[in-house]
């Protein structure tokens, strides 16, 4: 019985570590819960077929689709003097989407989970929506950058992967 | 039918004759149709025409024979003081128009100087290195008159006073170091050249009112160095030596002076020289021969040394009257399709003082102070640094601040004409603090296309591309773009709608931490060159990738 629990539980453990989606050395959060994980061939595709327009980079190890949505997650690294307030990108950020008079501006707002502070934004192109978010950045000036993209409809679905997500991301000591 | 005496000899031989009689009739009677080419004037017709406009338009002057000045009025009715050598005129044609080239009879003597405060009594007129002689110049059917005067450099001159004489209009020595003046016979300086072994190395024009003797220079404090393409301007004062005398009236060719007085004049005049390092072999030349479209970029660089050539004419002839009032030595350009060396990628830091030298001028006149104080209304203002002149003569117009009321839009208003001024920078503010924008960047090569800017020619064309720029201030920094390689703008600018790539760029820097910067030099950075400086900044460094593929600010050595 005793061997048998130990077993359960090694099992346990390799199962949550593998849910896991470590990003590197930068950051950990749990794989969406049901998702694909997709290949950059099979992204690619998937785009080709559900969206006008592709704003998931095609190059990140964590993109995933989950029932109508495109989750991609990844971590950003930059020099010390490029490092910016989620305030000062917020700013910029939106200032560009306002220029482009086909962006139908959500909201953005900034929120904290587990400690750390991220921009989440969300805009619209004719059905499309991209619900997008970033970290400030740790000491090591390192960032957690995310998207969704998805159709209108799957608002809902959008929002509760993301705070799936926010609950379970941490930044690696 | 049978016709015998189609085969006779007689027959054969008056068929023949009538034939023969008839192509002569004929073509005697082409020869005598009235043609309708303008006779060709010859040379002393030409010559006998322009003496005929002359006698008519300086009635006084030519007749006469007894003449005085006034002294020490500063004068300058140079027709009092030259006359035309007809005797020895010379005639040539130059870009359509007939050229006559005479040496002036001086009524007394007269040298220009770059030396000022000496005695005119005590002036040396045979030591002078001073020859002036006077152009007339024919254009459809109109006649115009300039001084000439070829003010030739001790080093060139050697101790050998009449070595000057071995220039004229059309050809400089090989070695001629000194400096060529253009004048109208009110005294007023057309324009002028400054050459250096025989080479051109400066424009002369007159000095913008106001200006003082001194440097004026585009660049901050490097001259010749490090600087990818940099007009230096300076301001100096030419000295006119008169000497005034009285002839008598069979005295033809002024050789008796009597009765001598002696005073001085005095011009202020602007040299500009474009200066690059290691540029281009050599300028494409101006379309106005001989003396052409000042050229900035026409550089050949021979061993180690720059040489710089303002404009080369074709052929290597000289530089002549370039007057724009009379349209002599302006004639336009063909437009230009494609400018010429727009493939190299040009090197930042060989534009770096320029762009310093460009924002510092901004600076000054507190613009970018006054843009970053602007964000906070959240609309964009911007104006324009237009060139005073062209070719640039190192000082700067800037026009009025001003907004469309938009928040992520103004609308820069480009010229490229005498009116308005030359526009070499466009100044707006982003108060999102976003970098320059892809419209931004290709505004940068829409102005390129305006009209009058293709009508003046390669060299404005090719100072355009090498110089001008788009600034773009924000609270935290200051952005300043131009181009690098104007193919691969163009390629850019076709590849999708200016909507699609305000998409990208967007969608890039949302990928990339909100990075516009990143954004811009992604999708850009091969057509286009940024620089980045601390907000209300005037020293900017190269923004760039680094290894890592992140962006990075490399300053220049």
């Amino acid at each position: 019985m005793k061997k048998i629990f130990l077993l359960l539980a090694g099992l346990f453990c390799s199962l949550y570590a593998m849910g896991q989606a470590p990003t590197r050395d930068v950051f950990t959060a749990d794989t969406p819960k049901g998702a694909t994980r997709l290949s950059k061939e099979q992204l690619l595709s998937y785009m080709h077929h559900n969206f006008k327009t592709s704003a998931v980079p095609d190059d990140k190890e964590h993109t995933y689709k989950l029932d109508g949505l495109l989750i991609s997650y990844w971590s950003l690294s930059v020099n010390p003097e490029f490092k910016k307030s989620l305030q000062a990108s917020e700013s910029e950020i939106l200032a560009v989407l306002k220029r482009n008079p086909e962006n139908v501006i959500h909201y953005s707002k900034i929120v904290s989970a587990n400690k750390i502070q991220f921009l989440v934004y969300e805009y619209q192109r004719n059905d499309e929506v991209l619900l997008r978010f970033q970290s400030e950045f740790n000491k090591d000036n390192k960032n957690i950058n995310g998207l969704i993209q998805f159709k209108k409809l799957d608002e809902e679905k959008a929002q509760k992967a993301l705070q799936d997500f926010l609950k379970s991301v941490h930044f690696k000591e | 039918m049978n016709l015998p005496y189609l085969k006779s000899l007689k027959f054969r031989s008056l068929v023949c004759f009538i034939f023969l009689s008839m192509v002569f009739i004929i073509h005697s009677c082409k020869k005598e149709k009235p043609s309708s080419k303008t006779p060709t004037v010859t040379d002393s017709q030409m010559i006998s025409l322009a003496r005929q406009w002359y006698d008519a338009k300086y009635p006084a002057v030519n007749n006469g024979k007894l003449t005085t000045h006034s002294t020490g009025t500063g004068a300058q009715d140079w027709t009092k003081a030259f006359s035309p050598y007809w005797a020895k005129a010379n005639t040539f044609i130059i870009d359509s128009l007939t050229f006559i080239e005479l040496p002036a009879l001086k009524k007394g003597d007269m040298a220009m100087s770059l030396r000022s405060g000496i005695d005119p009594k005590s002036f040396n007129f045979s030591k002078s290195g001073s020859l002036t002689s006077l152009i007339i110049v024919n254009k459809n059917g109109t006649f115009y008159l300039y001084a000439m005067t070829i003010l030739a450099d001790s080093t060139y001159l050697k101790g050998d006073y009449d070595k000057v004489k071995r220039n004229t209009y059309r050809n400089r020595d090989a070695d001629f170091t000194g400096e060529v003046f253009y004048n109208r016979m009110d005294g007023s300086l057309v324009n002028g050249w400054k050459y250096t072994n025989g080479l051109i190395t400066g424009a002369i024009s007159p000095a913008a009112p106001g200006s003082t003797p001194g440097q004026v220079t585009q660049s901050i404090d490097k001259k010749h160095t490090d600087v990818f393409q940099e007009t230096d301007c300076s301001t100096t004062t030419t000295t006119t030596y008169w000497e005034s005398c009285d002839y008598y009236v069979d005295d033809e060719l002024y050789e008796y002076p009597f009765n001598c007085s002696y005073y001085t004049t005095s011009s202020s005049v602007t040299t500009c020289t474009t200066t690059t390092n290691g540029g281009s072999p050599s300028a494409p030349p101006p379309c106005t021969p001989p003396t052409g479209t000042p050229d900035p970029t026409g550089i050949s660089v021979q061993n180690t040394k720059t040489i710089v050539d303002v404009a080369a004419p074709p052929g290597g002839g000289t530089g002549g009257i370039v007057d724009g009032t009379n349209q002599i030595g302006t004639a336009p350009c063909p437009p230009i399709i494609a400018p010429p060396d727009t493939t190299t990628k040009i090197d930042p830091c060989k534009q770096i003082h320029h762009v310093d030298s460009i924002a510092q001028k901004i600076a000054n006149a507190k613009i970018i102070s006054q843009l970053i104080k602007d964000t906070y209304t959240g609309h964009e203002y911007g104006d324009e640094q237009n060139l005073a002149k062209w070719p640039p003569n190192g000082l700067y117009n800037n026009t009025t601040i001003r907004t469309d009321q938009l928040d992520n839009k103004f609308t820069a208003n480009f010229t490229w004409d005498s009116a308005n001024g030359y526009t070499i920078n466009i100044s707006h503010e982003h108060p999102g603090g976003d970098a320059p924008s892809p419209g931004d960047v290709f505004n940068l090569l829409t102005n390129s296309w305006n009209k009058n800017l293709q009508a003046a020619g390669p060299a404005a064309l090719n100072y355009y591309l090498n110089n001008a720029s788009i600034t773009t201030v924000t609270t935290n920094a200051t952005y300043i773009i131009t181009i690098t390689n104007y193919s691969e703008l163009v390629k850019l600018y076709d590849q999708k709608s200016p909507a699609s790539w305000d998409t990208e760029y967007q969608e890039t820097g949302n990928n990339h931490s909100g990075s516009t910067e990143y954004a811009l030099l992604s999708l850009f950075g091969n057509a286009i060159n940024v620089f980045k400086a601390n907000a209300n900044g005037t020293v900017f460094s190269v923004l760039t990738f680094d290894k890592n593929g992140n962006l990075t600010l490399t300053t220049c050595p």
